[in-house]
């Protein structure tokens, strides 16, 4: 097996003046292109594990690995440089005045010179599929295309992951879905590493492996189909089960003998079909 | 208090270069006693609608009759006061509107600006905390203190202080996980039934619609585009598809079902009980056959 | 509301004005308020409006949208006016009204001035109309830029002012959502006793002073995200380029200045 990209050791957390630990004792790896999504209730510490992943907070326990090398001082702002992150509030992250200016914004920062910026900003806003909108300001922006504007700030540095911290969640389904479809594009033609943090079950239902967090620790990680049959458990920490599965189990326990272990409605059609074909 | 748009047109920063119609030909009538949704794409008009509903915005043209009052673009209450009373409205984010010490103090402020004397907004208050699902402790409490679902509880308490007769929501789950978004709904749904309120509900979550709504309004582009019941509504798919929306999970079920067995089924399948149901049936009509 | 103010407001377009480089235009300007002290005859007012005049010609914005935005401050020009005809006794009496008599020289002065103050708001107007604030803040940096061997945060202060002038419409939109917010829990923003009017201030700001610090601390976070780490080895996207054109207009500018001194009494 290759070497994680990302690897979280027993990771605590506490935010200054509490008593409580927002993160405890967290362990995770990453494989490089893989999509994994972090779920759990509000204030079980998502954020906070997102945060320290690009050293905003540091961990006051255990050690967090990217790309083979330990987080420090010393390599930080290496790995700002390699790992983007997208907020949830499409506001509050635009730093620029225009779309360009903005997705500048990080290349200036990491001193890329402005023939070498001119060519990545265009690269970046075709990637997201902004190029009419590269002299709007963001007022005459919807979140979602604010959202992608931050994806492409963030593409332009050329980053080996991309974190999402519940970036969709103030955005309408379309612009949901856009982000979306943007976000797969690149982890699935560039390999490109997503951790995706977010509370919308049927998005964490097409991730390779899902990790759910409970009162900032870990308490399930697995493929979706091996945290979708952990079932009511799941909805007693305040989350919810994919359409397909409370469905499913809803049948089941009506008497139809369905198999578990889908999650979309096309496959629970297919099993659907396939009993009554039977009988 | 029945509501009636007649021909409502709003038009922001009308006269001047900056000009942009947001709503245009807009006829809704809205019975007392009824659960609204409103859905429709980013910028369809869905907000703007709203805030014609207490006199926050006036039309440009057209009429905005609520119960008794009338509004138009160049006639309004006097007193816009009563009609605010009336109608109570819960922004996108209301967190964001909580600024007084107490929790208890920001409850009371709506009905003390409203002439309810202060032991009585008081006394609401302690009532209203627990039906936010709050425990009354919490009453004591600085509301910047609280977590951000807890805010939002505290600033739908003050709303709901008023005692208003309508309730309008705009899109009052957004950002929370989902247990807490399924309680809010359901406390909602609680409440209209209880104190028979007029509910209008904006959403994005045709679950929702479908779910609580006796009716749903489909914005587009500024304009009614459909009106009916959740049936109604969500009968066509490809059409709803057309102007960016999505049918609830269940009734995609029931078309996929429908394809692929080659069967018709009658029930709307607006809720996961009702499709559990109708698949149920669907499997015993084929023993009887056996 | 905003809209009979267009002083600070940008008008897009593509004349020479607006093309011209923001470094050059903020000199010109700045020049041009310090000349317009030199006028004192008519000779001389009327080359400075000569030349603001074909400044905002040049510039192709509408004259009556110019005129337009001019015209709130109109009442302190006629003040300004009025208060020197008054005021001044120099010269003959031209014209009298019970007591108060209007010398010759007053009629002068009050125009000189009146005049002058218009051509200041005119000329500075004309900078923001044509001039985007991004392209004023790297116009500032840039020309500031020496005093930053004088330990002078000229960076800092420029990325501030950009950040500000990012944040006026979402502030503005805000303070709405917030305004109406409490609207409808019975605020009434337009009248009521003075006590009634303190809190509804209160309940507005409170909500717009915690949301701007929320929104500042998660700026900053997104910023530090981004490897923003202050203007040591940051290169600029933004760049300036001087043109033979800016050098006209410049040299204008001495020239206009030239000719007050000549023609000055
Ligand atoms: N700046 C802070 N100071 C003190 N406590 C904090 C701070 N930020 C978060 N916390 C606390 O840390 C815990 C974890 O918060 P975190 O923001 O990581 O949760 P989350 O899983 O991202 O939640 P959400 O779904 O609401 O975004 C919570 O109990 C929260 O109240
Ligand atoms: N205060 C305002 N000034 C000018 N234009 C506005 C204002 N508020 C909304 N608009 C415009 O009016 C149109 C309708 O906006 P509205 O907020 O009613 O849409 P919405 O359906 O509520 O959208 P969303 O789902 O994003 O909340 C949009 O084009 C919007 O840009
Ligand atoms: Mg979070
Ligand atoms: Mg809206």
């Amino acid at each position: 097996m290759a070497e994680p990209i990302l690897s979280i050791e027993g990771v605590s957390f506490r935010y200054p003046n509490q008593s409580d630990y927002a993160v405890q004792n967290v362990s995770f790896t990453a494989e490089r292109g893989e999509w994994l999504a972090i779920v759990g209730h509000n204030g079980s510490g998502k954020s906070t594990i997102a945060r320290m992943l690009i050293g905003l907070l540091r961990p006051e326990r255990g050690a967090i690995r990217l790309f083979g090398r330990l987080l420090n001082d010393a390599t930080v702002w290496e790995v700002r440089r390699r790992v983007g992150l997208v907020f949830q509030n499409p506001d509050n992250q635009f730093v620029g005045a225009t779309v360009e200016d903005d997705i500048a914004f990080a290349l200036e920062n990491n001193g890329i010179p402005r023939s070498e910026m001119v060519e990545r900003i265009r690269e970046a806003i075709r990637q997201v599929h902004m190029e009419p909108f590269l002299h709007y300001e963001p007022h005459r922006l919807s979140g979602g295309q604010k959202q992608r504007v931050a994806i492409a700030g963030i593409l332009a540095l050329r980053p080996d992951m991309i974190i999402l911290d519940e970036a969709t969640s103030m955005l309408d389904p379309r612009g949901r879905e856009e982000v979306l479809e943007t976000v797969r594009r690149l982890n699935r033609q560039q390999r490109i590493t997503v951790l995706s943090i977010t509370h919308d079950l049927e998005e964490a239902a097409k991730a390779d492996r899902l990790i759910v967090m409970n009162k900032g620790e870990v308490m399930a990680e697995g493929t979706p189909e091996q945290i979708f049959r952990l079932g009511s458990k799941l909805e007693r920490i305040g989350l919810d089960l994919p359409f397909a599965v409370k469905m499913g189990s809803r049948l089941r326990e009506q008497g139809i003998p369905l198999r578990a272990g889908y999650f979309t409605t096309e496959e629970l059609v297919e099993e659907l079909w396939t009993l009554y074909s039977k009988k | 208090m029945d509501i009636v748009f007649e021909k409502v047109e709003h038009v922001y920063n009308a006269r001047s270069p900056l000009a942009r119609r947001a709503l245009y030909d807009v006829n809704v009538a809205i019975r007392s006693g009824a659960y609204v949704a409103v859905v429709g794409h980013t910028g369809s008009g869905k907000s703007t609608l709203l805030q014609h509903l207490n006199g926050l915005l006036q039309p440009t043209s057209g009429a905005v009759k609520i119960g008794e009052e009338t509004i138009t673009s160049n006639k309004r209450p006097k007193q816009l006061k009563p009609l605010r009373k009336k109608v109570g409205v819960v922004f996108q984010f209301p967190e964001h509107q909580l600024f007084e010490e107490t929790v208890e103090k920001d409850i009371c402020f709506g009905p003390l600006n409203f002439g309810v004397p202060e032991d009585e907004a008081k006394r609401k208050a302690r009532e209203l905390i627990k039906l936010v699902g709050l425990s009354e402790d919490v009453l004591a409490k600085s509301p910047f203190d609280l977590s951000g679902g807890q805010m939002r509880r505290v600033a739908i308490a003050g709303v709901l202080a008023l005692e208003p007769e309508v309730l309008v929501l705009d899109e009052p789950t957004a950002g929370l996980d989902p247990r807490g978004r399924k309680e809010m709904m359901e406390m909602f749904y609680h409440l209209h039934r209880e104190k028979q309120l007029t509910t209008v509900l904006v959403t994005h979550s045709m679950e929702d619609a479908a779910r609580y709504a006796d009716e749903i309004v489909v914005m587009h582009e500024g304009t009614v585009w459909g009106h009916g019941t959740p049936e109604e509504m969500f009968r066509d798919a490809d059409k709803l598809a057309a102007i960016g929306l999505s049918v609830p999970e269940t009734v995609k079920l029931k078309q996929q079902l429908e394809k692929r067995f080659g069967v018709v089924i009658p029930s709307p399948c607006l809720t996961l009980e009702q499709t559990a149901e109708a698949i149920q049936q669907l499997f015993s009509k084929v023993s009887v056959h056996d | 509301m905003t809209n009979h103010l267009i002083i600070g407001q940008y008008v897009p377009g593509h004349s020479v004005i607006h093309r011209l480089d923001p470094r050059a235009k903020l000199l010109i300007v700045f020049a041009y308020v310090l000349i317009v002290f030199l006028a004192n005859n008519a000779a001389t007012y009327a080359l400075l409006s000569l030349f603001a005049l074909a400044f905002a010609a040049l510039s192709r914005i509408p004259f009556s949208f110019i005129a337009r935005g001019l015209k709130p401050i109109l009442w302190v020009v006629l003040f300004t006016l009025l208060l020197h005809l008054f005021m001044t006794k120099e010269g003959d009496v031209i014209y009298q009204i019970g007591a108060l008599s209007v010398y010759e020289g007053g009629i002068k002065q009050g125009i000189f001035i009146s005049l002058r103050f218009l051509l200041l708001v005119l000329m500075t107007t004309m900078l923001t109309l044509t001039t985007t604030p991004i392209e004023v803040t790297d116009g500032v940096e840039s020309l500031l830029g020496p005093l930053k061997k004088m330990r002078v945060p000229v960076h800092e202060l420029a990325l501030m002012m950009a950040i500000s002038l990012r944040f006026i419409p979402t502030l503005m939109e805000e303070t709405e959502k917030i305004m109406k917010a409490q609207a409808a829990r019975g605020v009434d923003f337009s009248g009521g006793r003075f006590s009634e009017r303190m809190k509804a201030i209160v309940s507005l700001l409170v909500p717009l002073f915690i949301s701007s610090f929320k929104r500042a601390d998660e700026l900053a976070t997104a910023m530090e995200a981004r490897g923003y780490r202050g203007g040591e080895g940051r290169t600029k996207f933004r760049q300036l380029a001087w043109k033979p054109v800016d050098t006209v207009f410049l040299a204008a500018v001495a020239l206009l200045a030239a000719l007050l001194c000549l023609l000055r009494s």
